[in-house]
């Protein structure tokens, strides 16, 4: 049975003259799970909005083409009239939360929905119960702010759930969660749909997202369904067309081509970790001759050239209000290092990377770069030294226009008026914004903001580059973009420091890593001896990179993967 | 900071904050409805502000202060700490707003203070008292009038005895958690500014540009986070229908009615001991005179 019908959907914004999606149709039957994927921009959230009624009618926008939901064409009933069908999570954990209590949270659907006064509690317990969160009323009346970035999205999943849709409609519901609240926050969208709820999923991180879909969907950068079929058919089959519209597959898939285990097109392939490892155990499989690259023919790492301390944090001590926000750390960050900064949400993360920078003042003395200390820097000597990329990038501007954002800290300097053009016209050419140079930079995309911002923090000349957190709540191929940059930095010269909680991300570019715990400082070392230290980042509470997961998995009784990391650790062993 | 509960890894499991301690059970048995709170301050809050001596402000900054001590029972160090840092926050505001009275208020009345140039007067000082009383008063009275009431509960009683659409009321709830949103994107913009050095001029040209250049991405920022809010909240079925069903609606009881009356009584007998005692002093404007 059809639960949505979707005919030739398109989407114009009131604010744009382009039509959104090229005439879409999509059908989706009762208790199926659709994973919807496609590239940046391609319109992937304008059709979640048209399900549940938001566009046309809360979003000023045209809707071209129908979409049924349950029979109810969405043209003529508001969100209003479809939440009792349709259930909604958004990306932002922060932006769905409206109410002082988890349970006034839950209820508040219901109260608006005009259900019995006597059922709302009943039932909005009893959904707090099953994601999770509360199953007593003390802990149903905690304050949603004091929650973490995940629970907060079990709750938004929670209210969701509490009218009793036919079906859930989450946009990026994990993207800005770290690795094992996603994983979490799965295993509960498994269970949900394992009850007969349809689900469609739009998510770019697919390693935890695959197991629970039943059918994938890719659409095209028109936003026309390009591909639909089985996971396995769609993200192992047809895995180079992915490559080709920039849509990334799961960590298993992206293995097993590396292994060369299944030719170009891995139809076959696993699509978990689980089965990829399983798959290798396989004692008809282990005759072939693939295996992970020998130890001497890996990447050399770039360790011995760095000689020379660039940063020097000693017994940095910060308080926040009660808290000891960082306690007694120390480590010395060599130059030409690419060291990544990780551990759990609150763990000091950020704060270590902005004192690095000089964006939090450190107390003085503690901070050193190159033997200068950083707490007396103005700001003019401190962007000589160090550029600091923040989390959101329009954060940082401070001008009209893109050319004028990057002439900014150069007539700061007092720079003569002739070397300022030149010098921004180099890193117009450079970040690929020549185009834009006299566009406002908040009208730029995403990406586009991304690489100003670094453009603008590179643009004074600084040994030492620090970006918190830049790949956040982003797919995968604009931060792939993003990596791709700061490789190219990195490999001419400056010292990179990121804070992230991608760890496959730190294993293929960082040299070193941070690990931070509760303030403290767990360990600092070449990227290679954190992250084939399991024992380490569990006490970090952090969960090992995929890949490290797979070769874990395999190691017992077969010593070359006891050292794998990598993707690129990975590849067919050559007769 | 959510360190503390994240460093295990399972927040869940944390005790329940404070916040909800507040509210032991869904609805004890005494609760006095939020608005029969605010009719009591109110009265006394517009009062205050025609008041112009120092004794009847002080008697509601010290009602206030009393109950406070008695509700929080801070630990007696923070408390004495407490005591020294308001005292000295009193006096010197005391101070300036003496310094800055009408020559022709003071006049006539005995010098208290000499120094070098600085002359200040007795009438100076008391008028200066009464206007700093009058601004405690007032937040003591506001405090004292939303005590114990949580944003529903007056969302509630907004929409269920003063008659206000829900579609008013409830965004304007939401909108209040946009200030500690907005106080962290603040310090987030100032130090990414801070960083990035500084062309305006001195004086307050220059600090206009560069508040205008703060404004920008604050805009941006607050203005995309109401839209998701709001897109959530639609989603959810806000708006759906003209009325709203209210689980634990808010009634306005008898009780409500009794401890409303009561510290109506209690208000007005203050005033009439302030008067009776002969410190009361009532004038016509809100402006200092004499």
């Amino acid at each position: 049975m059809t639960l949505i019908e979707a005919e030739g959907v398109a989407v114009r914004y009131d604010t744009s003259d382009g039509w959104v999606g090229g005439g879409l149709d999509l059908d989706v039957s009762v208790g199926e799970v659709v994973l919807l994927l496609g590239p940046s921009g391609c319109g992937k959230s304008t059709l979640a909005l048209t399900l549940n009624g938001l566009v046309p009618h809360s979003v000023p926008a045209e809707l071209r083409g129908t979409v049924r939901v349950a029979g109810r064409d969405t043209a003529h009933h508001p969100p209003g009239r479809l939440c009792d069908v349709v259930g909604m999570v958004f990306q932002d954990p922060d932006a769905q939360i409206v109410c002082e209590t988890l349970l006034d949270e839950v209820c508040f659907g219901l109260e608006n929905l005009l259900t019995p006064r006597a059922e709302i509690e009943p039932r909005a317990m009893a959904v707090l119960a099953e994601v999770g969160l509360a199953d007593t009323l003390e802990l149903a009346l905690r304050d949603p702010t004091r929650l973490s970035g995940g629970e907060r999205q079990k709750l938004a999943l929670a209210c969701a759930l509490a009218p009793r849709p036919s079906v859930l409609v989450l946009d990026e519901p994990t993207a800005n969660l770290d690795p094992r609240s996603t994983r979490d926050f799965y295993h509960l969208l498994g269970r949900v749909a394992e009850r007969g709820t349809s689900v469609i999923l739009i998510e770019h991180d697919l390693d935890d997202a695959v197991v629970v879909a039943d059918r994938v969907v890719v659409l095209d950068a028109e936003g026309n369904v390009r591909l639909t079929g089985t996971p396995a058919e769609v993200l192992a089959g047809r895995a180079d067309e992915l490559d080709a519209l920039g849509v990334y597959g799961p960590t298993a898939v992206q293995a097993a081509r590396r292994l060369g285990l299944y030719g170009d097109t891995p139809r076959d392939a696993p699509l978990t970790l689980e089965g990829l490892a399983s798959v290798l155990r396989d004692e008809a499989v282990t005759d072939l001759s693939w295996g992970p690259v020998d130890e001497q023919d890996a990447q050399s790492s770039p360790t011995e050239i760095m000689a020379t301390t660039l940063v020097e944090v000693d017994d940095l001590t910060v308080r926040l209000g009660d808290a000891d926000v960082l306690r007694g750390v120390s480590l010395s960050v060599a130059r030409g290092a690419y060291l990544a900064v990780i551990g759990l949400n609150g763990a000091g993360k950020s704060t270590l990377a902005g004192c690095l920078a000089g964006v939090l003042r450190p107390p003085p003395g503690r901070v050193r770069i190159d033997g200068a200390d950083i707490s007396r820097f103005s700001a003019r000597e401190l962007s000589d030294r160090v550029g600091y990329v923040f989390q959101n990038p329009e954060h940082q501007f401070v001008t009209g226009s893109v050319a004028e954002e990057l002439a900014h800290g150069l007539f700061v300097r007092g720079l003569p008026g002739a070397e300022v053009t030149a010098r921004v016209a180099r890193m117009l050419e450079r970040f690929d914004l020549a185009r834009y140079k006299d566009v406002n930079p908040f009208m730029l995309s995403h990406g586009e903001k991304r690489r100003l911002s670094v453009a603008t923090a590179l643009i004074c000349g600084p040994e030492l580059l620090v970006l918190d957190e830049p790949t956040f709540g982003q797919d995968r191929a604009r931060a792939g973009e993003l990596l791709t940059l700061l490789d190219a930095l990195h490999t001419a010269g400056t010292t990179v420091i990121i804070v992230t909680h991608d760890l496959q991300l730190v294993a293929e570019h960082a040299t070193h890593v941070a690990v931070l715990a509760a303030g403290g400082l767990l360990a600092h070392a070449p990227v290679e001896r954190v992250l084939r230290d399991d024992a380490l980042l569990e006490r970090a509470g952090l969960l090992p990179p995929p890949v490290r997961r797979l070769a874990t998995a395999l190691a017992p009784g077969r010593p070359r993967w006891e050292t794998v990391f990598r993707l690129t650790d990975l590849s067919p062993r050559l007769p | 900071m959510t360190g503390q509960s994240l460093a295990t890894g399972h927040a869940s499991q944390t005790a329940p904050d404070e916040g909800a301690a507040g509210r032991p059970g869904q609805r004890p048995p005494l609760r006095i409805n939020p608005l029969a709170k605010i009719a009591i301050v109110l009265p006394p809050m517009v009062a205050l502000l025609f008041v112009r001596d120092v004794f009847t402000p002080l008697v509601f900054t010290a009602l206030a202060v009393t109950a406070a001590v008695a509700v929080t029972r801070p630990r007696p160090l923070r408390f004495l700490i407490g005591g020294v840092v308001a005292a000295v926050v009193f006096t010197w505001a005391v101070l300036v707003f003496a310094l800055t009275t009408a020559p022709q208020i003071s006049a006539g009345t005995q010098v208290v203070l000499e120094l070098g140039p600085l002359t200040v007067h007795a009438g100076a000082l008391e008028s200066g008292a009464a206007t700093v009383l009058r601004v405690t008063g007032l937040i003591a009275l506001t405090v004292l009038g939303g005590a114990g009431s949580s944003g529903t509960e007056l969302a509630g009683a907004l929409v269920n005895q003063l008659k206000i659409p829900y579609r008013y009321v409830y965004p304007a709830l939401v909108a209040l958690r946009f200030v500690p949103r907005l106080r962290r994107d603040i310090a987030i913009v100032n130090a990414a500014h801070r960083v990035r050095g500084v062309r305006e001029r001195r004086g307050p040209f220059g600090a206009l540009t560069r508040a205008s250049h703060m404004l920008i991405p604050l805009m941006a920022g607050t203005i995309r986070h109401a839209e998701r809010i709001s897109l959530a909240m639609d989603a959810r079925g806000f708006g759906a229908h003209p009325t709203r069903e209210d689980r634990v609606p808010t009634r306005f009881t008898w009780l409500d009615a009794l401890v409303m009356t009561l510290g109506m009584v209690a208000v007005a007998g203050l005033f009439w001991l302030s008067a009776a005692l002969g410190h009361l002093e009532l004038v016509g404007t809100v402006y200092p005179s004499k």
